[in-house]
């Protein structure tokens, strides 16, 4: 018996606490019980800055990016992003983040494996549709960075025009943590709020980016901005299967495209959205795309589901989508729907 | 709804008043790209404060290309810690919110505790394209009176 759809509390709602900044920035149960041990905290602000230009191996190869270590634990919190020139002329850049240290990447690894930027980072967007947006995104969950340890950034152009190139500067905000009581050493568990004890370092920020429509099967059609769903027609996309359970939170969906990027047209994307973990779990109708979906026009690019939704063992997203639009030259090119959430594993 | 961390009640603990405070910094800019102008500090208080959230009158545009770095200077915390070879000031729009914009002010992650014999230090960097005259800095706080047996500091994180 499915225990957790009987006892909904069960789920730990609490860590979830949405990706909006508010007025006053809030802790993850997980972050806050890893912060009680540290008595000092300091404001942190890692800025890295990277330019991706038309040299043919920036759009084939991800550029690479390493934050030097810190002198102290760090919770990272948020991002906020700027790109110039802006993501209305230039497209969106996809990331993928990893622990250099433990290997494991922030972005499921599935045919893209990278996500657009503003599914990590709130973006400054100047006088374009969307402004003024929320300008700090929150994570997740926060992502406990240990001391003399780095985050690998890797940046792939696939739908940045970068002529002549494109600068974005990326701000993780985060906390020192500070303890210099002799005999301290980094906490190994925390106690979450539903009683469980748990290793520090089991919840990391999770993403998986899923593409509309498929690949032709044609030479050369290898690269990323060959997705396409062509009007009048439906694919099916499941979402990476994974080793751990996952809590997924909210969706923000990008599109290489203008009418599907500006939602001109409510019903002119549906998708039928399933979290598969028994047969009868099935969604009745096609549903407007931008009805469960965020995206850069709006003020939180990331919509929440009404709650998390639990993942585990052979439990699958699966997405049906189907282009309405009954003009034949109008597909849905290099679309993608990211799915963000945590990634609850030990190691 | 305001929240703070259990790092932030632990402090308020030691004292038995709060009162709002607001401290505004004169930036000095001249006018001139890139102008990185002398630093800058917080005014000084009679009492230890927590700085909240800031604010500060640029363009939006300007807050992009404007660059910060602040370190408190007693003790003395860097708040942009890194080693690069060319370390990467902060974009200012990353950590004050620009009035006049749906984001007038913008909290800190963790708000800061200065001690009254404190000051934050900020460098500014000016725009590259649409350089700025002037320019105020709006810190937000809270004042700590009435101190129990002297208050926090940081030496109870070292030691309490």
């Amino acid at each position: 018996m499915d225990t957790q759809q009987l006892i909904p509390q069960k789920i730990n709602t609490g860590d979830w606490v949405g990706s909006a900044w508010n007025g006053s920035p809030r802790l993850t149960p997980y972050a806050q019980a890893i912060a009680d041990h540290y008595p000092i905290q300091v404001p942190l602000f890692l800025t890295t800055q990277v330019v991706l230009s038309n040299d043919p191996l920036d759009l084939s190869i991800p550029r690479v990016i390493l934050t030097r270590p810190q002198l102290y634990d760090t919770l990272i919190v948020g991002m906020t992003a700027y790109q110039a020139p802006t993501i209305q002329q230039a497209g969106q850049a996809y990331l993928n983040i990893t622990h250099q240290d433990t290997g494991i990447p922030w972005t499921a690894p599935n045919s893209i494996g990278f996500s657009p930027l503003p599914a990590y980072a709130g973006m400054v967007t100047v006088g374009g549709f969307g402004s003024p947006q929320m300008f700090i995104m929150r994570l997740p969950e926060s992502f406990f960075l240990p001391a003399h340890t780095q985050l690998k950034l890797e940046y792939l152009p696939i739908k940045l025009d970068v002529t002549p190139s494109v600068t974005i500067i990326l701000v993780m905000q985060g906390i020192q943590l500070i303890n210099h009581r002799p005999g301290f050493t980094t906490p190994e568990k925390v106690q979450m709020p539903n009683g469980e004890v748990i290793p520090v370092g089991s919840r990391i920020p999770w993403f998986a980016t899923i593409p509309y429509g498929a690949r032709p099967d044609v030479a050369g059609s290898r690269g990323f901005l060959d997705y396409a769903l062509n009007a009048l027609e439906q694919t099916v996309s499941y979402g990476p299967p994974s080793d751990c359970v996952i809590e997924v939170h909210d969706t923000y969906a990008s599109f290489n495209d203008s009418t599907f990027e500006n939602f001109a047209t409510f019903n002119l994307l549906r998708t039928k959205l399933d979290f598969t973990r028994k047969k009868r779990d099935w969604s009745p109708q096609y549903i407007p795309e931008q009805a469960v979906f965020g995206s850069i026009v709006n003020i939180d690019p990331c919509m929440p589901f009404p709650m998390p939704q639990i993942l585990s063992g052979d439990d699958k997203i699966t997405m049906r989508a189907m282009n309405n639009d009954t003009d034949l030259e109008n597909p849905v090119l290099d679309g993608t729907v990211t799915f963000r959430g945590v990634r609850q594993c030990e190691y | 709804m305001y929240y703070f961390n259990n790092y932030v009640y632990e402090i308020l603990k030691y004292y038995r008043t709060h009162i709002v405070l607001e401290d505004t910094i004169s930036i000095g800019f001249t006018g001139v790209a890139t102008q990185r102008v002398a630093p800058v500090f917080s005014n000084e208080n009679s009492e230890d404060a927590l700085y909240v959230a800031a604010s500060v009158d640029f363009t939006a545009a300007q807050a992009i290309e404007a660059r910060v770095r602040i370190k408190s200077v007693s003790p003395q915390y860097e708040w942009m810690a890194n080693d690069d070879d060319i370390p990467i000031d902060t974009p200012v729009g990353a950590l004050a919110g620009i009035i006049g914009t749906a984001m007038p002010v913008v909290s800190l992650v963790v708000p800061f505790f200065v001690q009254k014999q404190g000051r934050l230090q900020m460098q500014f960097t000016n725009s590259t394209t649409t350089p700025i005259t002037g320019g105020l800095w709006n810190w937000r706080c809270i004042r700590l009176t009435n101190p129990i047996n002297g208050g926090w500091n940081y030496s109870i994180g070292f030691n309490g």
